[in-house]
């Protein structure tokens, strides 16, 4: 395993389409998936993490970075003065900036986040899909997330009929 | 990190996720009128939702069904009346709607019966009601947020009051009935009699519904209850009592009220002043099958400072459902002019909810939505116990 400046230890993750990417041990430690594999003695070369291609590992290694807890890590050194509550809302606001993306790579970065298992960026990336559901019509529901009615009409009339109290 | 501009190939959609994860975001919607939306959004949906067993316990134990509102029943009982509903949660559009979808004006009775329908409700459970008509041994079951969900029971044609034992005084009559409700299928239910002869035979009866349309009530054989040399010992009882099992009472305030807590551990609430407590039954060690107290939460602060100043009685106990005791600052009859306030607490959360106050007064039962939809269910237990 690599070993860089400062004694940080690095991990190379591997993606299928082949592209590399050296990150920080405490960042790749953020998916529990990881973490196993490490504290399992699995990952002395790099990891090949199948099924996520490059581009959306590039976007979860990024969200990593601004979430792993900064003690120790002396490029975040600044945000150490920072109040946490300040720094939380600055999290907040990078996650919704974050989160801006079209649909297809939503639903990619649900797969990496579940096969990972980072809870904050599920938790992120499903909320979108979340408030989807919850605060639209099921016209809209199925226009925003393209999904394909196979209700009859007459079925979908008795469904709504019968369940009034679920469709203000 | 551009996101723009792949290749279409790329393209997923929310139908490519797999099985697990659609359930897992399922999971995070906030209420079960989301779930019923998203179930009728497409079939693939629903039967993912219906065929995985699991799921529907996971969200049931996530979601608990809200709390509506509460029914209260006419204060006197010469009065012809039927149970008159309060929504609780007044600024939840979607409780509301939900309100405004059902019938919680039970315009059912008052079309059979007429300005004189005499109503009075017996248990409220799994999205049910379970009304009596005050002159008859008649049972009515019917759910007010889906109006073709109604079933009357005559139990005068139920042989519940059949005994061979003609020597007793009087005729034997109902003391008391109930609902049995399963939160994970909300198209049966059961019901629980409990008939009397005499003051010391009793008969347990019990129909369930998923015997089908031509069920019958399975009667338990009548069971004399030994005689106490004093039926109301001095001190041991309250007056109010917990169960007022006298011919045409209702069912009074009680101070204490028994329940289960924590899923099945059986539970006794109890009002004592301003204090509200419970008891558990102890499961083992010396004391096995005693009861013991567990916590007592002093709500004297809180009351104070919702009403300005401390009523004389106390307070009292209505309901309980799961962990969360219903109750009320003010017992029946009370002065017109004082405010009752009417509050929930959760025993295991010690959270205070206060509801609404009212002026006017009466027993009341609460009416929760229930956990489950029947269009949720898998085929094979999409039964029908209403004509």
């Amino acid at each position: 395993m690599a070993t860089r400046e400062a004694g940080k230890k690095m991990i190379m993750l591997k993606s299928p389409d082949g592209m590399e990417f050296e990150v920080e041990e405490a960042v790749a430690m953020e998916s529990q998936t990881i973490r196993k594999m490490i504290e399992d003695d699995c990952a002395d070369t790099a990891i090949l993490i199948p099924n996520i291609n490059s581009k959306i590992l590039s976007r979860v290694i990024e969200y990593c970075n601004k979430h792993v807890p900064t003690t120790g890590a002396t490029g975040a050194a600044a945000s150490d003065t920072v109040a946490p509550a300040a720094l939380a809302e600055d999290l907040k606001i990078w996650d919704a900036e974050f989160i801006k993306v079209n649909r297809a790579t939503r639903f990619d970065l649900i797969q990496a986040a579940s096969y990972l298992n980072i809870k904050g960026l599920l938790d992120l990336t499903s909320q979108t899909t979340i408030d989807t559901i919850s605060d639209n019509s099921l016209e809209e529901i199925r226009s925003f997330l393209s999904t394909k009615n196979d209700y009859l009409p007459e079925e979908e009339q008795t469904i709504r009929r019968e369940n009034q109290w679920a469709f203000q | 990190m551009a996101t723009n501009g792949q290749p279409a190939a790329a393209v997923a959609t929310i139908d490519d996720l797999p099985q697990n994860m659609l359930l897992d975001i399922f999971l995070r919607l906030p209420s079960l009128a989301d779930l019923v939306r998203a179930a009728c959004t497409c079939l693939p949906w629903r039967n993912l939702v219906t065929n995985f067993p699991p799921f529907r316990r996971q969200f049931i134990d996530l979601h608990p069904a809200p709390l509506l509102g509460l029914f209260f029943d006419t204060p006197f009982q010469a009065v012809p009346g039927i149970p008159a509903f309060a929504p609780a949660h007044r600024n939840d559009p979607e409780l509301v709607a939900a309100i405004l979808n059902g019938d919680f004006f039970l315009t059912t009775l008052q079309a059979r019966d007429g300005p004189e329908a005499n109503w009075s409700f017996l248990d409220a459970c799994g999205g049910y009601l379970l009304l009596i008509k005050e002159d008859e041994v008649l049972l009515l079951l019917l759910n007010p947020l889906a109006r073709w969900c109604e079933r009357f029971f005559d139990l005068s044609d139920s042989r519940i009051f059949d005994d061979d034992d003609d020597d007793r005084e009087g005729d034997p009559q109902l003391l008391y009935a109930g609902l049995i409700c399963d939160d994970e299928s909300p198209a049966s239910f059961g019901i629980f009699c409990l008939a009397a002869h005499g003051g010391f035979r009793l008969r347990a009866t019990v129909f369930f519904s998923f015997l089908g349309m031509g069920g019958d009530w399975f009667l338990s054989p009548w069971l004399d209850v030994p005689h106490h040399p004093n039926p109301h010992p001095e001190g041991d009882e309250d007056d109010e009592g917990d169960l007022v099992l006298e011919s045409g009472m209702r069912v009074g305030f009680c101070s204490s009220i028994l329940g289960q807590i924590n899923g099945d551990n059986m539970c006794i609430a109890y009002s004592n002043g301003f204090n509200i407590g419970f008891m558990l039954r102890q499961e083992d060690g010396l004391d096995a099958g005693a009861w013991a107290n567990s916590r007592v939460f002093n709500l004297t602060d809180q009351v104070r400072r919702k009403l300005g100043y401390l009523p004389q009685n106390g307070l009292k106990i209505a309901a309980m459902r799961g962990s969360i005791v219903y109750f009320t600052t003010s017992q029946m009859f009370h002065p017109l002019e004082a405010t009752c306030w009417f509050a929930c607490l959760c025993l295991e959360s010690r959270r205070l909810e206060w509801l609404f106050p009212m002026t006017y007064n009466g027993l009341f039962q609460p009416y929760h939505h229930s956990s489950w939809s029947t269009f949720l269910l898998p085929e094979n237990e999409r039964f029908y116990p209403f004509i």
